[in-house]
């Protein structure tokens, strides 16, 4: 009996908890830590969204992390789907963000989309986003 | 003998002049009014040179002055006829313009229409905070002629709130003037997600 509450222990230990990962992704926007968020990133990541794919750790961390992050603040997700294995785990449904004005006179937005984030086990044991899609909606205009 | 010299002579003198009176005008582009007169001239005084064989100096004259003036008058209506023309082809290049700029706007209307359209259709989620300013749902035309649920939109320049009854024909309206939605400042930009959207879609 012992043993095998070991062994599920074991086996339990290989499955990452994908809620927490993708946490401490967002979490990552929210304070606008770049350097974490890179960190996040598979070197063979690909993002995808509308007519953009962006592929490897070099063009999406310029292209969408550092170009993106001083757009927004507040961001929140609301998940969908969700499961995790030894090897991967992922993360979809819809996010909702502040979208900051462009200028001193332009206004707030407010952003919504779909997201689906893809994580999998690196050699190093550590776990890296390999795959992102996002799907935006247009931009509300904060009254 | 010497009137017939002198006629003949003289006519082609008239005939020498007009020619390169003729060749001159071409060069120059002249007015069909001169071109018509030059010809005129020409084969007037040449006529009347002739006709008038006991003084051909003077049927000559009168020649050119009578040929001058019905060339002036053939070329004056070719020169309006060649206006008419011209102010038809202009007529007809402004309709085909204004033309094209409906179809430009409805084309545009129709886009704006199916990312309304696309907005109104997602069902709002559990877990999400609807903003208390966000639209409500765009009607479908059927149910547009029911009651039009309002959307509060701003003014750009009272910067007033004021509320506007949502129907499929109101929304074009409310895409252009951006007050519910982002411009997309990289419209046409194929570098960047949405390229053919008129208002801002990228926000993460």
């Amino acid at each position: 009996m012992a043993m095998a509450l070991l062994a599920s222990g074991c086996h339990s230990t290989d499955v990452v908890n994908v809620q927490d990962l993708n946490q401490q992704f967002i979490t990552a926007w929210n304070n606008k830590d770049s350097a974490k968020i890179i960190g996040f990133l598979a070197d063979d990541v690909h993002f995808l969204e509308g007519n953009t794919h962006l592929k490897g750790k070099a063009e999406v961390s310029q292209k969408w992390v550092r170009e993106t992050l001083p757009t927004l603040s507040d961001l929140k997700t609301n998940v969908v789907s969700s499961t995790a294995d030894a090897q991967t785990a992922y993360e979809a449904g819809t996010y909702s963000v502040d979208v900051l004005p462009e200028g001193p006179r332009q206004p707030h937005g407010i952003g919504e989309g779909n997201f689906i984030l893809l994580w999998k086990k690196a050699p190093d044991n550590t776990w890296k986003l390999s795959y992102a899609q996002l799907e935006g909606f247009p931009v509300q205009a904060r009254q | 003998m010497k009137t017939i010299r002198v006629n003949t002579l003289l006519a082609i003198m008239i005939v020498a002049l007009s020619v390169s009176t003729l060749q001159a005008q071409h060069r120059r582009g002249w007015s069909p009014q001169a071109k018509g007169s030059a010809i005129g001239a020409g084969i007037g005084g040449v006529a009347g040179a002739i006709i008038n064989k006991r003084n051909p100096v003077v049927g000559g004259l009168i020649g050119v002055a009578a040929g001058a003036a019905g060339g002036y008058a053939i070329g004056k209506g070719v020169d309006n006829r060649r206006k008419t023309n011209a102010r038809i082809a202009a007529a007809e290049r402004e309709t085909a313009l204004a033309r094209r700029e409906a179809a430009d706007a409805r084309r545009e209307a129709a886009l704006a229409r199916q990312e309304a359209a696309a907005v109104a259709s997602r069902p709002n989620r559990a877990g999400r905070a609807v903003p208390a300013h966000a639209p409500a749902a765009v009607p479908r035309p059927a149910e547009s002629h029911a009651a039009a649920p309002m959307l509060v939109t701003t003014d750009p320049v009272t910067n007033q709130g004021k509320a506007i009854a949502a129907t499929t024909a109101t929304l074009p309206a409310l895409y252009v003037s951006n007050a519910l939605f982002l411009p997309n400042t990289s419209y046409g930009n194929f570098n960047t997600a949405y390229p053919l959207s008129e208002v801002r879609r990228k926000s993460w």
